[in-house]
């Protein structure tokens, strides 16, 4: 990929071409390192390498950087290609299960190919497999018996067995790994491609490498930059190279030869990425603002979306407002708008974005005052993932998912009554006891949500690590009494078993009953089962 | 209504041949009102006929389709429309559209000795999380031959990886001035005349809005070549700030039923419907001394409640009349 003319666009002209250039992240660049040693050698363990982490810290150039540092040949696949299970298994898995047909001879050496899946947290779908049928009816040439296949569907699934059968190096990319395991059945997903590839965390560029940076570029374009100049650059850029390198090529358009503070300064006022505006100190112009009208007027700029703006002020109204009456206020307003938003679905009443956001702006702001000094807000706990709701919403799918009912009848028959068994103030159950939540093929962050304890402690985590050590006991039991054929076998015997377990459960509870539970369960319950 | 039909077919009607917003929308770079920030960057981009790609980020009428469609002018000249794609992303967001229509153009090569082609999204923000994902690669691989410009209403609906691959521009609300300046140009170059109090009556309806501005002049001008405040007013269903005042005062002074009286007053003369009086007098009640602010906050909840009651089918006359009686309440109190 050798370019005849210079890229005009500086963040591809000062793409890192070797390992040796690039920057930040050492401690992830030594594990690939370690990776790559085994590969020398013949073929690792885990043949794929996971890359996570945010935008431009350098993960597909890492992996192109090996490439060419190597001399093997890249196959790519991205979000922008077609990525279902057909469409993988065409480019990539047939090839990479034969050494003759992806390596070429090189001066007598043997040369690999590396496969690139760039933004895998952007595969759609689920890690359920597509049937073997229809993917082999895809490929026929006969346009009359030929399947089509839409969006990516089994595209997970064969991304597993990609990284079980290749010979061929692979590396993946994404920048949310939660996203790529998916909400239902999210650790055993997690545990899955944990087996087959390395995990590599990837983290936001250090503000040292990012001076080296803008000292490389500006070199090699010819520019020089006021030593204030430089240090605002580093500041408001979130380590992100991509965006840094795009800035600076942006200011250099308009600047000639040198970069002053000024320059800079303009680039800012009128270009801040999401990630370098700071909301928060508008929001405390918002808090302190003492009429409607300033209100209105400040928070059009927070660049804010009207449910994204109720959910920002619901949750820092009860961090910022002490008084009663304020709190009150300012809840009420809150429920008002939070009926009003919706219409624009119901209705196509558009204009509900309008009492939405005004209602949610005021009860921020006219409610009462604020106390002197420094707000403590914060970033609102329900938008964020992995916390504790989420981990909730997980269960109760899986809950729905192995039982076979709707998430509405896990919520409400099946989850009390669970959750009752663990607790010590209603059953005196115990933390302790995993033989539920293990019939029902529970990891262990979602036994202690289950059991309502705070993940964040560390008598929490101890558990988890308990309950995770029996898992993997009783699967090497397992193993052993079931004859490895292989894996599909294997997750049919333990379906068998969780389904025999969850007979088990259900005798348990019926006999609990008895024990005076008040969240009771209905009568219909059984017949869930 | 019926007289501005009637007007309409008696009149000469080459002012509406044609819309206004389209035939006066600026087709340089350098002719785009307002922005000063955002078009002197833009020029430069212009001038050098290359540009990274861009995010333009802000409301609605602020002149963001009109920046991009200027931009490309500048760059390609006349024979602009061979080498651009435009896209509204709120009609095609979906995955395969990104793959199979923008993948497509973008791998081909520009034509006409171009250096390069454009592809313009407009409300970008409506895109689906895995149809931008499915961009950014194609947004880095063909840079070359083919750069982007999307525009979006909440810049944080755009995911972080092509914020990070974009040069982002801020497109704040015009200001009054920006918004008067325009309609007097556009006033001069259609021949019409048009009082000072009817222009700035333009530019109180238009908040901010360029489009909303200059429609609502073309329709008045169609009625008669002299524009004046009441024709702007009684054009665009809206009730003026003083009427609006007015109703709020009787409702402190005069009781229920003066007020009442003076609604209906007001929907009947500006052909208003009973959202639409809600909406306009909330606009107005930021601007009332005689309220405090907690009470602004008390009839802001009122009035989001009535109109959520008469969007889901609730009785426009019984729906206002409660209105105009919690208020004078609220206001009496």
């Amino acid at each position: 990929m050798e370019h005849p003319v210079q890229p005009t666009d500086w963040t591809e002209r000062y793409r890192p071409a070797s390992q040796k250039e690039l920057e930040g992240n050492d401690s992830a660049r030594r594990r690939i390192q370690s990776w790559l040693k085994e590969w020398d050698g013949g073929m690792p363990n885990k043949r794929g390498l996971l890359l996570v982490g945010p935008p431009g810290v350098g993960k597909t150039t890492m992996a192109r950087a090996i490439a060419i540092d190597k001399g093997w040949n890249v196959i790519e696949l991205n979000a922008s290609d077609e990525r279902n299970a057909p469409a993988i298994r065409r480019a990539a898995t047939r090839g990479s299960m034969h050494h003759s047909l992806f390596e070429s001879y090189d001066e007598g050496e043997r040369q690999k190919t590396l496969i690139l899946l760039d933004e895998v947290d952007h595969l759609g779908g689920s890690f359920a497999s597509m049937s073997e049928k229809r993917i082999h009816n895809s490929f026929i040439a006969d346009e009359e018996k030929k399947v089509t296949i839409k969006g990516d569907s089994g595209g997970k699934a064969e991304l597993l067995n990609l990284l079980q059968k290749t010979k061929q190096p692979i590396i993946m990319a994404c920048n949310d790994a939660m996203r790529l395991w998916g909400g239902v059945n999210r650790r055993s997903s997690e545990d899955k491609v944990k087996k087959l590839a390395e995990l590599i965390a990837f983290k936001r560029v250090s503000e040292d490498a990012r001076r080296r940076i803008i000292q490389r570029v500006l070199k090699g374009e010819g520019y020089s930059i006021d030593p204030g100049a430089i240090d605002l650059l580093v500041r408001s850029n979130a380590g992100d190279l991509r965006a840094l390198v795009k800035d600076l090529q942006t200011i250099c358009s308009i600047t000639n030869e040198h970069i002053d503070l000024n320059a800079v300064k303009g680039m800012l006022e009128l270009g801040r990425r999401d990630t370098a505006v700071d909301l928060f100190p508008g929001l405390e112009k918002l808090y302190r603002s003492k009429t409607a009208k300033s209100a209105v007027s400040i928070a059009r700029l927070l660049d804010k979306d009207p449910d994204q703006m109720a959910a920002w002020v619901t949750w820092n109204n009860s961090i910022v407002h002490t008084n009663r009456k304020s709190i009150h206020r300012g809840a009420r307003a809150l429920s008002q708008a939070d009926i009003a938003l919706p219409v624009r679905f119901t209705n196509r009443a558009y204009r509900s974005w309008y009492w939405g956001s005004n209602l949610s702006t005021l009860a921020a702001s006219v409610i009462g005052d604020v106390p002197q000094g420094r707000l403590s807000m914060s970033y609102p706990g329900f938008l964020r993932r992995g916390n504790e709701p989420w981990r909730k919403l997980g269960l109760i799918e899986k809950l729905a998912d192995t039982c076979g009912c709707s998430k509405k009848a896990a919520t409400r028959e099946l989850f009390p009554p669970l959750a009752a068994l663990h607790s010590t103030e209603i059953t005196s159950g115990d933390s302790l006891d995993f033989s539920i939540s293990m019939a029902l093929g529970f990891a262990g962050d979602e036994h202690v949500a289950l059991c309502g304890l705070d993940s964040r402690l560390k008598a929490t985590q101890k558990i988890i690590e308990k309950y995770d050590k029996q898992v993997e006991d009783e699967k090497t039991k397992s193993d052993f009494s079931t004859d490895v054929k292989g894996s599909s076998v294997n997750d049919a015997s333990a379906i068998t078993n969780s389904k025999k377990a969850s007979e088990s459960a259900e005798s348990e509870e019926e006999a609990v009953e008895g024990d005076d539970e008040p969240q009771g369960p209905p009568a219909g319950q059984s017949t869930l089962f | 209504m019926g007289m501005f039909i009637e007007h309409c077919r008696n009149r000469n009607t080459n002012q509406m041949n044609e819309l206004w917003v389209e035939k006066h929308r600026p087709r340089s770079v350098s002719e785009i009102k307002g922005q000063p920030a955002v078009v002197e960057r833009l020029s430069v981009y212009a001038q050098k006929k290359s540009f990274p790609h861009l995010l333009f980020a802000g409301p609605p009428g602020t002149g963001k389709t009109t920046a991009a469609m200027a931009l490309t002018r500048d760059v390609f000249g006349k024979e602009f429309k061979q080498n651009l794609l435009e896209m509204n992303a709120s009609d095609e967001r979906k995955l395969e559209d990104i793959r199979n229509k923008v993948k497509q153009f973008a791998r081909t090569s520009p034509f006409g000795g171009a250096k390069f082609k454009i592809i313009f999204l407009d409300e970008a923000d409506a895109l689906t999380n895995d149809a931008q994902g499915a961009l950014r690669r194609i947004m880095e691989q063909y840079a070359e031959t083919c750069r982007f410009i999307m525009s979006c209403n909440y810049s944080s609906k755009i995911i972080e990886p092509i914020q990070s691959r974009c040069a982002i521009f801020r497109f704040r609300p015009l200001g009054d001035k920006d918004v008067l300046e325009q309609v007097q140009e556009v006033s001069a170059s259609e021949k019409i005349v048009i009082d000072d109090e009817a222009a700035n009556a333009v530019v109180a309806i238009s908040l901010g809005d360029m489009r909303k501005a200059l429609t609502a002049l073309q329709v008045a001008a169609a009625i008669d070549g002299h524009v004046t405040r009441n024709m702007i007013y009684e054009t665009t269903a809206t009730a003026p700030p003083e009427a609006l005042q007015q109703y709020l005062l009787a409702c402190r002074e005069d009781g229920f039923h003066a007020a009442r009286r003076r609604l209906r007053e007001l929907l009947d003369k500006f052909g208003l419907a009973g959202t639409d009086f809600v909406n306009q007098l909330h606009r107005e009640l930021y601007n009332t001394d005689f309220l405090s602010e907690l009470a602004k906050l008390d009839l802001t909840e009122l009035m989001a409640e009535i109109d959520f009651r008469l969007v889901e089918g609730g009785g426009e006359q019984l729906q206002l009349d409660a209105m105009t009686a919690r208020i004078c309440q609220a206001l009496t109190q």
